[in-house]
């Protein structure tokens, strides 16, 4: 699992690559539990190469939600792969998290 | 053996000796230049001989006064060596055998003062004993090694001829001349510094330091050999444990499934380490209901286990009667209900980064029908038996522990429906549609879950499951679990079976 971030002025897009389980979680949490990640806008997690998702790493998410709301930063979700988005579906997480299918969609949103 | 002259010299003599008495025995003859040089040499012959029977060379003498000067020490470093290993196979402690170590170097080589500096990250020494003295004042250890650690020696150099002319002892005239100091390294550590002085200046040599470097890798393997067994001793209390951590947990998951005559339960569950997180119950409700759960808490092992059972603990304290309700329905919460209840009830006993899916059905079998919700747990495979229709149940529904506050209620909503006799029921956890199997990569899936029912809704409950978990292990193909299963199979029959 990478996780690799690009920074542009109020957004920060961050690339996930390969399967994100219990072990990879620790990686995605360590960025997005830098205080700073707080200054963006929005948080834009592009999925494409995002082939797996654990509880594990769906808990990395969930645990901060409540910080990136109460700090009114937008956490966006794109070109996720249907496998995935079952994934988040099932678990109801749809209708909490924006999930969007493109970069462009995403940026808009 | 002796010595080849020693034969020679025989040899010559009875030659000698030989031609002589011919010599002589041929009357008239006389002494010729060749009977001149036989006698020559028969008395180079004697005279071998009496060397080498009566006078011991120098040459040979050195070696055997050295031999049995050394085979004192040889015999205590033997002796020493032995202990060392005695103390290890007694299973004694590391710190008998660093006492062990300064008292048999000090032996062996007789020296004069010693002291043991042991690091205390590896060593487990108490912190009082991490420094060991033999004829030694602390203080003066102390200052010594302040001095030595001034200026190191370099890398393969333990022996120090004179400390007097050593870097750091400038105008500090020594009591204590000779030095030897041997590091006490393992295969990943260093354990500390053996020490070992004689008042005499170059009195350390090459014999003495090959003695007590096998010392100090024989101490040191003593050391490591202890701790290994300490920590497979370790392991195996924790092994033990987990066996009553994983049979604590089989006592929660319930043995004796209800039975009635109006439907049919086979169950199946599956733990991908010793305790997981995957749980079901079953709970009688007054007429002729049945509440059947079933949940999945995130990640595993025993942090999931302990999740897990908490939830088995809100479940049965959720669904008692409520004796102040109005009315025969309301006396148990709803599944929706429940499911707000819970989630209110886990905000403060879940750790922020963890969840549990779950669903809770109420089965009613006055009124043919049942009623369920979905907390974000995988979805209800049914098969229809009037419509012939196998199909998952589609509903909405938020796992619990993910909004810790009010709003929950909003993401939560009941579901109803009726069944006929011959309606099957397929609840399970993710571990079941997501076994990997073929490369690894591959899941079980939905579909191929949804295939197996259609060929064998017909079958009783427990034949349906056994032909379920046959295909899942014909596809997992011996690749291990790594996630919790669990599957349960609910048959709807006729109350009074056809005649």
């Amino acid at each position: 699992m990478k996780v690799t971030a690009q920074p542009t002025a109020d957004t920060l897009t961050l690339l996930l690559d390969g399967e994100l389980d219990a072990s990879s979680a620790i990686v995605l949490d360590t960025e997005l539990a830098k205080p700073d990640i707080l200054n963006y806008r929005k948080v834009l997690v592009d999925c494409a190469k995002l082939s797996y998702i654990s509880s594990a790493g769906l808990g990395v998410f969930i645990s901060h939600l409540q910080r990136f709301q109460d700090a009114n930063v937008k956490l966006v979700f794109f070109n996720m792969q249907e496998k995935v988005f079952n994934v988040f579906e099932i678990l109801g997480l749809d209708a909490l998290m924006t999930i969007v299918s493109t970069a462009a969609e995403a940026e808009a949103a | 053996m002796h010595h080849p002259l020693l034969y020679i010299g025989f040899l010559f003599t009875l030659l000698g000796a030989g031609l002589v008495l011919t010599d002589i025995l041929s009357v008239g003859v006389a002494a010729t230049p060749f009977s001149s040089w036989l006698l020559l040499l028969t008395t180079v012959g004697v005279l071998v001989v009496l060397w080498r029977l009566f006078v011991r060379p120098p040459a040979l003498a050195a070696p055997v006064a050295a031999m049995a000067k050394a085979a004192a020490p040889r015999q205590l470093e033997i002796q020493s060596l032995q202990r060392l290993v005695q103390i290890v196979q007694h299973g004694q402690t590391s710190g008998e055998v660093y006492s062990m170590l300064l008292e048999s170097a000090v032996q062996t080589v007789q020296a004069d003062a010693a002291w043991l500096v042991l690091l205390p990250d590896h060593t487990k020494v108490e912190a009082g004993k991490a420094v060991q003295y033999y004829n030694i004042s602390p203080a003066q250890a102390a200052e010594l090694q302040s001095r030595l650690s001034s200026h190191t020696l370099p890398d393969g150099e333990y022996i120090t001829n004179d400390l007097n002319s050593r870097l750091g002892f400038e105008g500090a005239p020594q009591a204590f001349r000779s030095l030897m100091q041997l590091p006490l390294q393992g295969l990943q550590f260093d354990y500390g510094t053996l020490y070992l002085l004689k008042a005499e200046p170059n009195t350390f040599d090459s014999d003495d330091l090959s003695i007590l470097q096998t010392f100090t890798s024989q101490a040191v393997l003593s050391i490591e050999n202890l701790e290994l067994v300490r920590t497979s001793l370790e392991n195996q209390r924790t092994q033990e444990e987990l066996k009553i951590a994983s049979q604590v947990q089989d006592s929660l998951i319930p043995k004796n499934l209800p039975t009635d005559n109006w439907f049919e339960i086979s169950s199946h569950s599956l733990a991908a380490k010793e305790v997981g997180g995957d749980f079901y119950d079953f709970l009688h409700l007054p007429g002729r209901r049945l509440a059947v759960i079933i949940g999945d808490v995130s990640g595993k092992g025993v942090t999931a286990a302990f999740h897990m059972a908490q939830m088995k603990g809100i479940f049965h304290s959720l669904m008692q009667e409520n004796p102040l309700a109005k009315n025969e329905r309301d006396k148990f919460p709803v599944p929706s209900r429940f499911m707000a209840q819970a989630n209110a009830a886990l905000t403060h006993c879940l750790e922020k980064s963890s969840f549990i899916t779950s669903s809770l059905y109420i089965i009613d079998y006055e009124q043919g029908g049942f009623v369920f919700a979905r907390a974000g747990h995988c979805h209800t495979l049914y098969y229809h038996a009037l419509r012939e229709e196998v199909f998952y149940f589609e509903s909405t529904g938020l796992g619990l522990g993910i909004i810790r506050n009010e709003s929950y209620e909003k993401h939560i909503k009941n579901q109803f429906y009726d069944y006929s006799p011959g309606d099957v029921m397929v609840i399970y956890t993710d571990g079941i549609v997501e076994a990997r199997g073929g490369n690894g990569t591959d899941e079980y899936g939905e579909d191929r879950l949804k295939l197996r029912l259609e060929e064998s809704y017909f079958q009783e409950a427990e034949a349906i499951k056994s032909s379920i978990l046959a295909d899942l292990n014909g596809f997992t193909n011996g690749f291990p679990i790594h996630d919790d299963q669990t599957l349960l199979v609910i048959k709807f029959k006729s109350a009074q079976p056809p005649q």
